[in-house]
């Protein structure tokens, strides 16, 4: 997914391959943390700290994508919800 | 995870104005915070090599999600490992947040774990803190808040 601007972000791939699947994980992996590679699922875990444990042993500094499946948008805290809506990055 | 049993550190405040700082300033700890990739959590001995030392951290119980100040996760270079829309109740409306994967160090606790951190900016708004710890991180931990004296216990259970 290209930004406003059409440039690539970082995990563009990976982030597009999860919404790929996102219906079937969300069926058969609810709530688990999944790591996904370019396209490619890699492995599902129980919590974050395993899927970062094994994405960091497998990709060192990445890229690659954790993510827990169905996760809801991130609810900003009220002082950062202020200035992020004033600075996006 | 690593962590030792039966520590616990202050995060509120002592003295006549204690009670009042805590409503102000909110409770705080000072973290260690950085990636180090040859770090592995079941490494007893070994810490991770992390950028920044003696960060400070607010504790926020109002936010199921940690964060991150976007400057400091600049310069430690975190890994950026999702992308998540980011609810804001503004008229400047949702944006994607970009979320960090870095290693946490509570020296006082002897504590390590991975965590995941939102970006957002704070130093360049003047807050006093660049890490925000929310619930998840909370859940490792028993929280005593005692709104009366000012005073604020973390604890290992």
């Amino acid at each position: 997914m290209a930004n406003a601007n059409g440039e690539q972000r970082p995990l563009d791939a990976e982030i597009a391959a999860y919404q790929k699947q996102a219906t079937e994980l969300e069926a058969s992996h609810f709530g688990k943390w999944v790591i996904f590679k370019e396209t490619t699922l890699i492995a599902t875990h129980e919590t974050f700290e395993g899927a970062a444990k094994d994405a960091v042993q497998r990709f060192g500094r990445g890229p690659f994508l954790i993510r827990q499946v169905g996760a809801p948008p991130i609810v900003m805290p009220a002082i950062a919800a202020y200035h992020a809506a004033h600075e996006k990055p | 995870m690593q962590r030792m049993k039966n520590r616990s550190i202050e995060c509120g405040f002592s003295g006549a104005e204690a009670a009042n700082t805590l409503i102000r300033d909110g409770p705080t700890i000072w973290v260690d915070i950085g990636f180090d990739p040859t770090w592995q959590p079941d490494q007893v001995a070994k810490r991770p090599d992390l950028g920044a030392l003696r960060i400070r951290a607010l504790i926020d119980t109002g936010a199921d999600a940690s964060y991150i100040d976007y400057g400091l996760a600049a310069r430690l270079n975190l890994p950026i490992v999702n992308r998540l829309p980011a609810r804001v109740l503004s008229s400047a409306g949702p944006y994607d947040a970009e979320v960090y994967l870095a290693q946490i160090f509570v020296r006082q606790l002897q504590f390590i774990q991975y965590g995941e951190f939102a970006g957002v900016h704070l130093s360049r708004y003047g807050e006093p803190y660049e890490v925000q710890i929310g619930r998840a991180f909370l859940s490792k931990f028993t929280l005593f808040y005692n709104g009366l004296s000012g005073q604020v216990t973390l604890r290992m259970p």
